[in-house]
């Protein structure tokens, strides 16, 4: 009986797969190098407020923290 | 203070760089299919012809692909440097739909494109026909997550706004997903893809039949386009129907801006043909009109009535006063009261808060504007109807001129005489610039008449845009003209070049210009063998 991974002997499918796997190593290590962490503005809240209000809230001068 | 200024030359940057990408978009949409349907016909009876087809506008098809991809790029970009607050306001919904595309494209669609051009020698028959259907398919779902990210911004759906982080955020994907504006938009726009593909086969093909070159393999991919084309038309001009109907359900204001609808009239409406739509007056002169044509189109009834400008600015006007009310309460709750009756009161109005930012370009107060300054508000919910109501009306006279130019190829090639017609080749060659017309007329129809909406009826463009000064986005502006100018001129270059060398650029001996093993393909008789044997 085929094993469900039969197809990975044809060439084309391995090729294919080192395709795929160089592409998401590329991605990987540019996550890694330049977004590590979600990229939040800095005062993002406060500023949409100003431009939305027109007048920064005392209460709410925070920095926003990344979710 | 928001600049004026800024916000135009930021949008007139946008449309410019969009427009641009569109002139080579629809060409892969729709080449990427013909070779698919190409290649069938090679797998399926081994001629040799229609693999030289499939390579042969394969090339054509890689040159406009990688143009597309550079002129797509920055588009992306512009969301960061000139809508800013866009970005933030809605960046966690539209994100998603833009990220999904560039990893589809990224990981299908480059992918089986590398395997496509490369992948001759290596890949069975079969392999490579599976390859090319991939790039077919990945280059269409790429449109698919471009046109939900679109649509989204037409239909907000699935979606709230946060008076804590002052943001959109998403609810429910799967109304984002299967937001019905997005699903109208997608079908319509990458069927106008397979017309524009269509269109070039078929206006190429009749160039080289109208010299006399190169027969068998340009009545070959005459009669793939005609065939294609026919039912591609046919199936943009149902879905554009439909794609009506959807904006007459969700973006009244459009409808009646491409209808130069400025009354409600007795159902069902008619239809104006032609006419100079006059928005001071708010009238249409020398107006032509046919009878309930479009009451029938934008609401499948005899009897609903489709609204027109002056009740929409009067709806419009009463939304902007509930929007005052949300504005003042989210003053409140940025301010700390957040009281369990504030937030709840907040969220009753929040649907008009966008009505309520409209005023931020008239009033400097929105909670104490003026009756004068809501009335201007109100009037600027419609966009500009002139541009639409004409850009409408070239669209669909293009799409009527196609539609004419494939039924009378197809009914040519039923006949096996299309190579004899000389006024159907010259008619092909000469409709050659009618996708791209159709298709650009199409975008501003679309994009004009969502103003004055970066996020219909949630975000007023001119708060979209970047806190820059006008001088750099001129800056930006200038070079992305100079550069994208250079892209078509390099795309034209190589495409007239390549389509004037024919077959003979793929170097098989078998073609025009290869004059020394020169062994033209022999004619297909007229009446004898049909041109495709499957």
């Amino acid at each position: 009986m085929n094993s469900p991974f039969s197809f990975l002997k044809h060439r084309l499918a391995k090729e294919i797969a080192l395709i795929l796997l160089i592409k998401l190593t590329l991605l990987m290590g540019i996550k890694a190098l330049w977004f590590d962490a979600p990229t939040v503005p800095k005062d993002g809240t406060v500023e949409m407020s100003q431009r939305l209000l027109g007048a920064t809230p005392a209460s709410l001068k925070l920095e926003e923290t990344p979710r | 203070m928001i600049s004026e200024e800024v916000v135009d030359l930021s949008r007139l940057q946008f449309a410019m760089t969009a427009l641009y990408h569109f002139i080579f978009i629809p060409l892969t949409l729709g080449l990427a299919f013909l070779l698919a349907i190409m290649e069938t016909v090679y797998v399926m009876t081994g001629q040799q012809v229609y693999k030289d087809m499939t390579k042969f506008w394969g090339k054509l098809f890689g040159i406009n692909f990688a143009l597309g991809v550079t002129t797509g790029l920055t588009m992306e970009f512009q969301f960061g440097t000139n809508w800013a607050y866009y970005s933030h306001y809605v960046g966690d919904i539209f994100g998603a739909p833009l990220a999904i595309e560039g990893l589809m494209a990224f990981f299908l669609e480059s992918t089986f494109i590398g395997l496509f051009f490369f992948g001759w020698e290596r890949l069975t028959k079969k392999q490579h026909l599976a390859v090319t259907w991939l790039v077919a398919l990945g280059s269409n779902m790429s449109a698919l997550w471009i046109l939900i990210a679109n649509g989204w911004m037409q239909n907000p759906v699935g979606a709230e706004f946060n008076f804590e982080t002052m943001r959109m955020e998403l609810t429910d994907f799967g109304a984002l997903l299967l937001n019905p504006v997005a699903q109208v938009k997608f079908v319509h726009t990458v069927a106008a893809g397979y017309v524009t593909g269509s269109v070039f086969v078929l206006a190429i093909s009749s160039y080289y039949l109208l010299k006399k070159r190169d027969v068998g393999f340009a009545r070959r991919s005459f009669a793939i386009a005609s065939a294609f084309g026919l039912a591609s038309v046919l199936s943009v001009i149902v879905l554009g129907d439909e794609s009506g109907y959807e904006v007459g359900d969700v973006q009244k204001a459009k409808l009646a801006a491409i209808e130069a609808e400025w009354h409600t009239e007795e159902a069902p409406a008619s239809f104006t043909l032609f006419g100079f739509p006059n928005q001071e007056t708010m009238r249409t002169d020398y107006a032509v009109k046919i009878p309930f044509v479009m009451g029938i189109i934008a609401t499948r009834s005899l009897d609903k009535q489709v609204i027109g400008i002056h009740d929409l600015i009067d709806q419009h006007e009463g939304r902007i006063r509930n929007g005052m009310v949300a504005y003042s309460l989210l003053e409140k709750l940025r301010g700390g009261e957040k009281t369990p009756e504030n937030i709840a009161a907040f969220n009753d109005v929040k649907k008009d808060l966008g009505y309520g930012l409209l005023l931020k370009k008239y009033s400097p107060d929105v909670v104490s504007a003026t009756d004068v300054q809501i009335k201007e508000a109100a009037k600027s919910t419609i966009p500009h109807v002139a541009p639409i109501f004409w850009s409408f009306r070239i669209m669909v006279a293009s799409g009527v001129i196609m539609l004419i130019l494939f039924a009378c190829a197809f009914y040519a090639v039923a006949r096996r005489n299309e190579h004899r017609k000389t006024w159907l080749l010259k008619f092909a060659l000469f409709s050659l610039p009618l996708p791209w017309i159709a298709g650009q007329t199409g975008w501003i129809v679309a994009e004009s008449g969502r103003q004055p909406w970066s996020i219909g009826e949630m975000l007023p463009t001119h708060l979209s845009a970047s806190s820059i000064s006008t001088g750099d986005v001129w800056g930006s502006l200038i070079a992305l003209i100079v550069f994208y100018s250079g892209l078509l001129v390099i795309e034209m270059y190589l495409m007239i070049r390549f389509a004037r060398l024919g077959p003979s650029s793929l170097h098989t001996g078998r073609y025009h210009f290869e004059k020394e093993t020169k062994t033209e393909l022999p004619v297909v008789p007229d009446t004898a063998t049909p041109i495709i044997t499957a």
